[in-house]
């Protein structure tokens, strides 16, 4: 912020003022032999430059220390150097005045208590005056931005929320649902009961959960049976896990990301079926891996699902999560906690 | 009219085929395709169909890819289960989309 007094009517207020209000204060002026009109001059001119660089000294000090803590050094710079300024002004104007009206320097009087309690007094008004104005500015500021974060804040729910409903999966499995009804309507009530599982998993669980690996699996079966409605044979689900590590912990949705990773990067037909294995290992490990035949072309995606998972563990801090890829098979490798 | 449909998941080929042999019954059905290569290969080797109803993503990868490779001359209703894709499809040569799951009436 310039500390500027816009518009300029206000500047030219101001500087009427303190002019008047001058002269009225100097009676003596009265009693010089100079034309009145030059000492109105002088003064106006006095005014003028002093409130102009004024605010130019304290937009300098606004813009050096800027912060609203700050006010101290503010204050501290701003009323030493407008004080200076003012007093120079003023000793100078009122130097020449007399010079003028004397004819000489000799006869100079300068009132130096009356001209430093002036430049301070002068120095605090205007200080305190454009202080007002630039913190108004400063939480006009603050205030955008708030409501900017809010917004950002908003948003970010929203799409999270939108994820977690999965519109994607949503439409692809009703309209699944919608062929088996009358093609085989005892396959199409197991898929509603499957469907109702998965959602009532995935709309429960959210960011900070951890679940066992049990009800993962769990979820994962119900959720696996409905993309092989959709797929035949063409994927494949197999899952080994130790029961000594059912019960141990995860992220929530940590497989149903790794599972819909490998079905939207990979061909799935039954000429060339997908393969996703799921299996305990080593040291508390989980390992998901599945035979890879990369889709062509451009996948949708905002690679944001690995990226999720990994971040989380380490916000867990449980540790890395290893990711490998050789020619022919992607492997995911996370741990468990007890 | 001869239809092609170009559809990766048999539930959902099957109930687009009963709906359109529903809605006239002299559609004839001319084949289903499932993927980029199978539908690349059957524009290659067949006559022209009076119309395509094309799924946008199938098991190879998306159906934008069959255009890249085999130039389409009939015209083509994609299906989509999400309208993500629905502008990118109107970049190439079609003349409407349906969203899934499909209803008759559409």
């Amino acid at each position: 912020m310039t500390a500027k007094i816009k518009p300029l009517y206000i500047k030219v207020f101001l500087v009427v003022l303190f002019t008047a209000i001058n002269l009225q204060v100097e009676k003596n002026f009265n009693y010089l032999p100079l034309p009145f009109i030059l000492i109105l001059l002088l003064v106006i001119g006095m005014w003028s430059l002093l409130f102009h660089l004024d605010q130019l000294i304290i937009a300098g000090t606004q813009r050096r220390f800027p912060a609203e803590s700050d006010f101290q050094k503010r204050l501290l710079w701003s009323a030493l150097a407008v004080a200076l300024t003012s007093l120079s002004i003023m000793v100078t104007t009122d130097v020449l005045i007399q010079y003028l009206s004397f004819g000489s320097l000799e006869q100079v009087r300068i009132n130096w208590a009356y001209q430093v309690l002036i430049s301070v007094l002068l120095s605090v008004i205007l200080f305190a005056f454009f202080e007002v104005l630039y913190r108004a500015e400063i939480n006009t500021r603050l205030l955008a931005h708030k409501k900017e974060l809010e917004k950002l804040q908003l948003q970010s729910s929203y799409e999270m929320l939108k994820a977690q409903v999965s519109p994607h999966f949503l439409f692809n499995s009703l309209n699944s649902l919608s062929a088996l009804i009358s093609k085989n309507p005892m396959r199409a009530e197991q898929f509603v009961d499957e469907m109702s599982t998965v959602y009532r998993y995935l709309l429960r669980s959210n960011e900070n959960e951890l679940s066992t690996l049990s009800e993962e699996l769990h979820f994962i079966r119900a959720y696996g049976s409905m993309l092989k409605t959709r797929f035949d044979d063409g994927l494949q689900i197999r899952i080994h896990a130790d029961d000594r590590l059912i019960y141990h912990k995860l992220p929530s949705l940590t497989l149903q990301l790794l599972v819909e990773n490998a079905v939207k990067h990979n061909e799935v037909s039954e000429d060339k079926p997908l393969i996703i294995k799921i299996e305990t290992g080593n040291d508390n490990k989980l390992c998901v891996r599945n035979n890879l035949q990369k889709k062509k072309g451009v996948v949708f995606s905002n690679k944001l699902g690995l990226k999720n998972i990994i971040s989380r563990y380490r916000l867990l801090g449980m540790g890395t999560v290893d990711v490998t890829e050789t020619e022919t098979e992607f492997i995911v490798s996370l741990s468990l906690m007890a | 009219m001869e239809i092609l449909i170009i559809e990766d998941e048999k539930l959902g080929a099957e109930r687009l085929m009963n709906m359109l042999l529903e809605i006239d019954k002299s559609n004839t059905i001319l084949g289903i395709c499932k993927s980029i290569q199978a539908s690349v290969k059957w524009l290659r080797e067949n006559k022209k169909p009076d119309l395509i109803m094309m799924d946008i993503e199938l098991s190879d990868g998306q159906c934008f890819e069959i255009f890249k490779q085999q130039p389409v001359e009939a015209p083509v209703i994609f299906t989509t289960s999400y309208d993500e894709y629905a502008l990118k499809a109107f970049k190439v040569n079609s003349i409407d989309y349906l969203l899934k799951p499909i209803k008759k009436k559409n």
